[in-house]
């Protein structure tokens, strides 16, 4: 396809095709080579220390198919020492900025990347590898066709040792589109990422789980996305990168992994040469902010930086005991990882001398009482808007209270379904049950130009909406798993006996079969019998 | 295992003549010891084959008849007439698909059989059969074949069709492409002799037809490939079945595809076209899901609706189970109307028997619902249908009803409309409705759901293949209004069951007779037909559920559950209004305001999507 765009070249309009779930077939990016470029790229380099690794990954920048006008790089030294320097192989427009203060590792320095630069679009690129001609423009050819695709670039990992290569020889080699004249042999792709590409036709079959397979090492986000998205956790050192897929997946993301053409990645990164202690380091950090990856989440009881439900109660005007029913219900239920918005008239609370049991404000004192000191539950005048990070958003009526398995069951249902919307009916009231919503859907309804009327109905067509009975599976409590029988060790061994006794019998009849029907005296007795 | 039977029937009659008989592909090596060591020549007695059994006059010690399939074993029953008489008789079918009940032969009814001594039903390994009789006097071989072949297939009675003679008198070994490549086979005159639709054999459907065809299925694709010459069915690399040289096809075969999730059929070489031709017609009468490339000009004799289905049939849509069964429905549907037995026999022209006639008995409470209700049964297509419209508690005075039953006649179709005692309970009133009704066939429609135009004639079929008593639709599609919703719930069909839903059951008039027709009852008038159905010991098929879509209303329905109890169980769900295509939806009866918009589809199990 070639890009018909009006309008001067600085204010490209911005496409939003409908993509459903992470299934991007219906975009359609032009061959290589084959398209007129219009929107600029930030290529921001984020690098401690690796002078050596960087002039090449500077060289290979200079080698770039996309328009050197169009493109910065800007490279942010965390804090090296010595201090990072340009080389003189690399592309026209480089910069090199520090770090902003106040933080250190490549969260933070992907953030004060971003912050130096201002083009439309922002590749981010590792500091210990060689792009191939195309990379850059293989990326950036998805985001003419959307504003909201979190691309990943693709990379093979190649030994290196030090002094092997020199920046001219990058240069040359990319830009005649012969990288492999820089390694020995065809290199190694990241195996997981592989197989899952592989599984998830692209990832277009990946659903709400896309953003598992967003890696740091090359990937791009239009500039707007990024900072919608609130850009990456300075806070964290390690598992950034999937945090930031995370955000970007909570904004309302559609993941595309550009895997025609490639790039080296020198050396093997460290998260694969000590893979486990890298996973026991993210774990603490990127699970109390992850509520969707680890297993750490399953521990019964515990909480986290963020949860994985918010759950909204609207109790203006409600009983107390309804009020009490729903969400003590919820906060006893197997999912504890969860947090509760109350809303309701606290200015209501006054000190001083009331009526006790005849005041108006009853109901209103008694709530704010019952959960005074329950950390997780939070009295609220208004409906909050909701919290980016949290990636399900439960919203039930007074009254209604939800088996303790209830939460998970829709949980559970979002995810087989890979819905966006799970509905439940309420007994009585088909349409009155509660609900709950996938953040990066209704991100992604919204971002499409969903109002407050269609959201449901958008959102629909991009994720789904499934409908549950409410009263068989949220309301009824499941039945408990029944107990193996006290003997059952002794009713094993009688059934086992049984069993032999029946084999041994079989194998004696199979045995005479075979004389009666086999042998010329067994045929002649069962003739005899037989006219008898 | 046969043979020892076999000889061991011989010893036992104390046979001093004898007859053996066979018939089929690979039925041969199952009589050649007993015939050799009776003294006397097996003979072939399929179709097609010289009948020289030596004349009915003619009387032997003991008859045996070996069948290769049930097809087989049905297929010389119109052929054993000549057949010398029998005091005793063994009959062996060597593989025939399991069944819900054992084929205990069914004797025939004019005291034929007051010499019987004994009769005997037996299973053989390997999913044969056995039956052995004894008479005090000879009684006719062909009618002791028939009453086996009655009692194997089982369900109700039906006329047997006469073997048609064969269009232009060409059996399928006239045209193997061995005859056709022969030197002097293209006449100067004559031209090519092109094989016609009448040219292939019919597809016998009480024996091949959809019965046993499953919603899930495998993600495995079988070829339907060329090998030396004959077609074989490979699966995984590996033949699953080598196709008879005269491309018969048996119920056990279908029976071990079910788990396929398509057949691919790739126009190689078989035997000759028609046998070629002959197969596809079978697989495709069975529900195989088949696609394949345009089938070649040689394959005409499938007709035009089976071939634009293999043409333009698409494999990898067949992952969506949904997509499956359409897909499935649609074949069967082509190949039973072309290439059935009694298809053919009723367009067989004048003295043919005519078609059974349907009347749909409808009964409604609701005048703003005839309009609709009647315009479901006006779409009907395929079968003779006569419409008895009970109106109950209101005449035709009330606005909308005179305008729809004018448009409903304006149509053609014979309409009468029926103003019982509004004091009469629903099952007197359908009882009544039936009293009116003219049709052989009696069906009953809701006023308030939506029906495919084949609804009538699809359940036509499923009675003629099963021969169950009562054939009802799996009522699996609902549409939710209060929530907007299409939902399709996980209803085992095509199989015996113990019940299906009123919305769109038929049955014989007879069978009502039988029964005592509805019981006088206000509501579970249909669950009280099927026990009493049940307890006189008929049979009941569920047929697919693809044409018909019940409503769920926001109010006023006869139910009383919450729209949540149909979101209970497996299912699959849409937002909006998506019926099944085979509904072929008409936009008048769409509900809803704003119909089509949604897309979404989220399934809780089922296929993988």
């Amino acid at each position: 396809m070639t890009l018909v765009q009006s309008g001067p070249v600085r204010a490209p309009a911005v496409p939003r095709p409908l993509v459903r779930r992470n299934d991007y077939s219906v975009l359609e990016p032009p061959p290589l080579g084959e398209w007129e470029p219009e929107l600029s790229v930030s290529v921001v380099v984020p690098a401690y220390g690796g002078q050596e690794k960087l002039d090449l990954t500077l060289a290979s920048m200079a080698a770039q198919s996309y328009p050197g006008d169009l493109t910065e790089v800007v490279v942010v030294d965390d804090g090296s020492d010595p201090a990072l320097r340009l080389p003189p192989i690399r592309p026209e427009h480089t910069r090199i900025v520090p770090s902003l203060p106040g933080g250190w590792a490549r969260g933070h320095a992907v953030n004060s990347g971003a912050a130096a630069s201002e083009a439309d679009v922002l590749l981010f690129f590792d500091a210990d590898m060689i792009a191939f001609r195309e990379h850059v423009e293989a990326q950036m050819r998805w985001h003419h066709l959307a504003d909201y695709l979190a691309v990943t670039g693709h990379l093979r990992c190649v030994d290196y040792a030090p002094g092997a290569l020199d920046p001219a020889r990058v240069l040359d080699a990319v830009r005649r589109g012969e990288p492999e004249a820089l390694a020995e042999g065809p290199g190694e792709e990241l195996e997981w990422l592989r197989r899952a590409y592989k599984r998830m036709n692209g990832l277009r079959s990946a659903g709400h789980k896309a953003f598992h397979f967003f890696i740091g090492g090359s990937g791009s986000v239009r500039r707007e996305f990024f900072e919608e998205s609130g850009g990456a956790d300075s806070d964290l050192v390690l598992g950034e990168d999937t945090h930031l897929g995370y955000r970007f997946a909570q904004n309302g993301a559609v993941f595309v992994p550009e895997s025609e053409t490639s790039s080296w990645h020198l050396g093997l990164p460290q998260m694969e040469s000590r893979k486990e202690e890298g996973a026991r380091f993210r774990r603490p950090f990127v699970g109390t902010r992850l509520p969707l990856i680890g297993s750490g989440r399953t521990l019964p009881g515990r909480q986290w930086q963020v949860p994985r439900v918010e759950a909204v109660v609207d109790a203006t005007g409600a009983r107390f005991d309804e009020v009490a029913a729903t969400v003590d219900a919820l906060l006893t239920g197997e999912v504890c990882d969860l947090r509760v918005q109350l809303v309701g008239e606290w200015w209501r609370v006054t000190p001083g001398r009331h009526a006790v049991l005849d005041d108006p404000a009853v109901h209103v004192r008694l709530l704010h009482e019952h959960y005074r000191c329950e950390p997780r539950v939070e009295f609220v005048q208004d409906e909050p808007a909701p919290d980016p990070d949290v990636p399900f958003r439960l919203l039930i009526t007074p009254g209604q209270a939800l088996a303790p398995h209830g939460v998970r069951r829709m949980i559970a249902q979002a995810d087989a379904t890979n819905a966006g919307l799970v509905r439940a009916t309420a007994p009585g009231d088909d349409l009155g049950g509660p609900r709950l919503e996938r953040a990066a859907a209704f991100a992604r309804a919204r971002r499409l130009g969903a109002t407050e009327d269609d959201l449901d109905a958008v959102v629909d067509e991009v994720f789904g909406v499934h409908w549950l009975d409410g009263e068989s599976a949220l309301f009824t409590p499941e039945k408990p798993v029944e107990e193996p029988p006290r003997d059952w060790r002794a009713r094993l061994a009688r059934a086992e006996a049984l069993a032999e006794s029946h084999r041994a019998r079989a194998e004696g009849l199979k045995s005479r079969f075979r004389w009666l029907t086999g042998s010329r005296v067994g045929r002649l007795l069962c003739r005899t019998i037989g006219r008898g | 295992m046969i043979e020892t039977l076999l000889t061991g029937a011989l010893r036992a009659h104390g046979a001093g003549t004898a007859l053996v008989g066979h018939m089929g592909e690979g039925s041969a090596a199952a009589v050649e010891g007993v015939a050799k060591e009776a003294g006397v020549r097996a003979l072939d007695l399929g179709p097609g084959r010289p009948a020289a059994a030596g004349g009915a006059d003619r009387a032997v010690d003991l008859a045996v008849l070996v069948a290769a399939t049930t097809a087989d074993l049905r297929a010389a029953v119109p052929l054993s007439g000549g057949l010398p008489s029998a005091s005793g008789v063994a009959i062996a079918v060597l593989e025939a698909a399991p069944r819900p009940s054992p084929p205990l032969p069914s004797p025939p009814g004019l005291g034929q059989w007051t010499g019987l001594l004994s009769s005997r039903t037996r299973r053989l390994p390997d999913r044969g059969w056995w039956w052995e009789f004894s008479f005090t006097d000879p009684v006719e071989t062909g009618e002791v074949l028939a009453a086996v072949a009655r009692g194997l297939v089982g369900g109700r009675r039906s006329p047997a069709p006469p073997p048609l003679p064969s269009a232009s008198d060409r059996s399928a070994d006239d045209l193997s492409w061995r005859r056709l490549g022969a030197p002097g086979t293209v006449n100067r005159t004559a031209g090519y002799p092109r094989p016609s639709v009448g040219d292939v054999p019919a597809v016998d459907e009480r024996v091949v037809n959809p019965m046993g065809f499953t919603r899930v299925s495998k993600a495995a694709v079988g070829q339907l490939v060329s090998c030396d010459g004959r077609w074989v069915l490979l699966v995984g690399g590996k033949v699953r079945w080598r196709v008879p040289e005269d491309g018969a096809v048996s119920d056990a075969v279908v029976a071990g595809l079910r788990d396929l999730r398509a057949v691919r059929v790739e126009w190689g070489r078989h035997s000759g076209p028609v046998a070629a031709v002959r197969t596809v017609a079978n697989l495709a009468a069975a529900g195989v899901p088949l696609v394949g490339a345009r089938p070649p000009v040689w394959a005409r004799p499938l007709g035009e609706e089976l071939h634009d289905l293999l043409a333009w049939s698409r494999e990898e849509e067949l992952a969506d189970e949904l997509l499956r069964e359409e897909h499935s429905v649609r074949l069967r549907r082509a190949a039973l109307r072309l290439h059935g037995r009694y298809a053919r026999w009723y367009g067989s022209g004048p003295g043919a028997p005519p078609e059974p006639s349907v009347s749909v008995v409808l009964c409604t409470r609701r005048p703003e619902m005839v309009g609709f209700a009647l315009r479901q049964v006006v779409r009907q297509r395929g079968v003779d249908v006569q419409a008895v419209l009970a109106l109950h508690g209101f005449g035709t005075d009330a606005p909308g009803v005179a305008e729809a039953v004018a448009a409903y006649r304006a149509r053609g179709r014979e309409l009468v409309v029926w103003e019982p005692d509004p004091a009469m309970v629903l099952g007197s009133v359908l009882n009544g409705a039936i009293a009116r009704a003219s049709g052989t066939l009696v069906a009953k429609m809701d006023d308030d759901d939506w029906y495919g135009p084949d609804h009538l004639s699809d359940l036509v079929l499923a009675r003629r293949y099963s021969g169950a008593d009562l054939v009802g639709s799996a009522t699996e599609y609902y549409h939710l209004e209060q929530l907007d919703l299409t939902l399709r719930r996980t209803i085992h069909s095509e199989r015996f069951v113990r019940h299906v839903t009123g919305a769109g059951m038929l049955t014989d008039r007879t069978v009502l007779e039988e029964v005592g027709g509805f019981r006088p009852m206000g509501l579970g008038e249909d669950n009280a037909l099927l026990d009493d159905l049940r307890d006189a010991g008929g049979s009941i098929y569920r047929t697919h559920g693809l044409g018909c879509v019940i409503r769920r209303r926001r109010s006023g329905h006869t139910w009383h559950e919450d729209s949540g109890y149909f979101l209970r169980g497996t299912q699959r769900q849409w937002h909006g209004w998506r019926p099944s295509a085979l509904l072929e939806s008409d936009s008048a009866d769409v509900p809803g305001p704003v119909p089509g918009t949604n897309t979404s589809d989220t399934t809780t199990f089922g296929s993988r999507r």
